[in-house]
């Protein structure tokens, strides 16, 4: 025999003798024990089909929470507030007024059934791999949803910024500034628009203003805002009056755009002291999209632009004083 | 149709296997002596050979929709027992075991101690193997599978199983003629 021959020989012999032979009873007793506690399931009190979907509308309701829990506004919802006294007219075409977008809900659902079918796929499927992957993109879902249709998305940034035309004897003021303008004129408003969120957004204009009946005593007596105009491509910046009428633009996570918002400044703005005291714009709301759905944001402006009024200059209408003019009437006062 | 056999007809579609709990723990039952001793050898305890094969029969049943074809369940389930005990080796500290074994037949002294060195040095040598070596000696050497087989029943290619094999055979080799080597020089 040889040494190979042996060294088999002495192999199976090893194995052979390891060989414990027949099964003992406490294994069978520990398997079926197991076997049982493991499939033990509780008592069904619903159908299964029912019990799913009842998950999936659970599953639905979290992505709609998330995403609408965002406060946020649709174009339509816009309307003047007391602190911006907007009086707005239909504008003229072609000044970067932004199309009423519809509300979203195509959208979201979409995303619900998407999520759904994610967490059905991350539940059903056999290698870890895939149900491990549909899980993220589950997660990526909610997250990408909180991210959109934030307040916050667009912001004042660095740019240009300031009124025309200013008024140059008004005394040096960080938190305002005032427009000189005897009746209703044209005046600007310059400032520069930042993407703060982690995804693009495209910029579609001015918010459509709400038209107001002919003949209302408020229509041309207070400041009001008619279109956005801009330079693209940095071509003759920052001269308003050579800007062109906006164009929708998508703006990358972190970019900027000059911007100069049209307006007519009432027949009441009068270039001596202001007997009327201020009315003032303080924000301008733009229409942007993200991911196909669109919102608005209320720009917050770095200065609170004021516009000097004289009573009797129409019906005796006064200024809608701010609330916190209201609280403390001096803070207005030149 | 009443509420009850509805239930069970939603029950029965969620397996691949079609198996209600009762079906499947049959199948298991059918299993468990093979399963058993295939443990023991490549464990070397009957007591851990116990504990992988009922810690495989639980693995089986959360894992059964892994089993596409009813048919190949002794396969499926060997193949869960053969990765029980591969886990099981790995996490072991166990100090090499000394098999004293007696052979029925009379020898003269001299071959007989012969005989019980030569096997305990193999029994040694054996045990000092790393799991997947041990495994596919095994299956080679005690089930007698040919090298496809023993390449199904791990999962692997052929020509894997192959180098495994002839690997194992050598480093098995190798650790008899250590063991040799040391016991000349005490």
């Amino acid at each position: 025999m040889t040494n190979a021959d042996r060294f088999e020989e002495d192999l199976r012999d090893l194995l052979v003798r390891r060989d414990p032979g027949p099964v003992p009873a406490s294994l069978e007793l520990k398997v079926v024990g197991r076997l049982r506690s493991a499939s033990a399931r509780p008592p069904v009190l619903i159908g299964a089909w029912a019990g799913r979907l009842g998950a999936g509308l659970a599953a639905a309701a979290v992505v709609l929470v998330v995403v609408l829990a965002q406060p946020h506004g649709f174009a339509s919802d816009v309307a003047a507030t007391p602190s911006s006294s907007l009086a707005v007219t239909a504008p003229g075409p072609g000044e970067g007024i932004a199309d009423n977008p519809m509300a979203p809900w195509i959208q979201f659902g979409i995303a619900a059934l998407v999520f759904l079918a994610l967490l059905r796929l991350a539940f059903r499927a056999e290698r870890r791999a895939v149900s491990l992957a549909a899980f993220a993109a589950a997660i990526a879902i909610i997250w990408v949803g909180s991210m959109v249709a934030r307040p916050d998305a667009l912001a004042v940034g660095s740019g240009v910024s300031g009124v025309s035309p200013p008024v140059d004897s008004a005394p040096a003021g960080d938190d305002h500034a005032d427009v000189a303008a005897e009746g209703d004129v044209t005046f600007y408003i310059l400032f520069a628009v930042t993407n703060t969120t982690a995804l693009p957004v495209r910029l579609h204009g001015l918010v459509a203003p709400p038209i107001f009946a002919s003949g209302s005593p408020s229509e041309l007596d207070y400041p009001r805002l008619l279109g956005l105009r801009w330079w693209p491509d940095g071509e003759n910046c920052c001269l308003p009056e050579q800007a062109v009428p906006f164009t929708p633009t998508t703006l990358a996570a972190g970019a900027s755009v000059d911007l100069v918002a049209v307006g007519k400044a009432g027949a009441c703005a009068t270039s001596q002291a202001p007997s009327g005291g201020y009315a003032t714009i303080d924000e301008v709301p733009l229409v942007y999209e993200q991911l196909t759905i669109f919102y608005t944001a209320a720009i917050q402006l770095d200065q609170e632009v004021r516009i000097p009024t004289r009573t009797g200059c129409s019906a005796g209408v006064e200024p809608t004083p701010r609330a916190s003019d209201l609280r403390n009437p001096e803070a207005s006062a030149p | 149709m009443d509420h009850a056999d509805w239930l069970r007809v939603g029950l029965v579609r969620q397996d691949r296997v079609s198996d209600p709990p009762t079906a499947f723990e049959a199948r298991v039952r059918g299993e468990l002596e093979p399963a058993w001793r295939l443990a023991s050898v490549i464990l070397g305890s009957a007591l851990d050979a116990e504990d992988a094969v009922a810690e495989a029969a639980l693995r089986a049943w959360r894992n059964r929709r892994s089993l596409r074809d009813g048919d190949r369940f002794a396969a499926w389930f060997g193949r869960i027992v053969v990765n029980v005990c591969r886990d099981r080796l790995r996490v072991q500290r166990r100090l090499p075991r000394i098999d004293v074994l007696i052979d029925d037949e009379i020898r003269t002294a001299d071959d007989f101690r012969d005989d019980v060195h030569r096997r305990d040095t193999l029994g040694r040598a054996f045990e000092l193997l790393p799991p997947d070596d041990r495994i596919v000696l095994v299956l080679r050497f005690w089930l007698d599978l040919p090298v496809e087989s023993i390449a199904t029943q791990l999962d692997i290619p052929v020509g894997t199983a192959k180098s495994r094999l002839h690997h194992a055979t050598q480093r098995l080799r190798a650790e008899i003629r250590e063991s040799e080597a040391r016991d000349d020089e005490r």
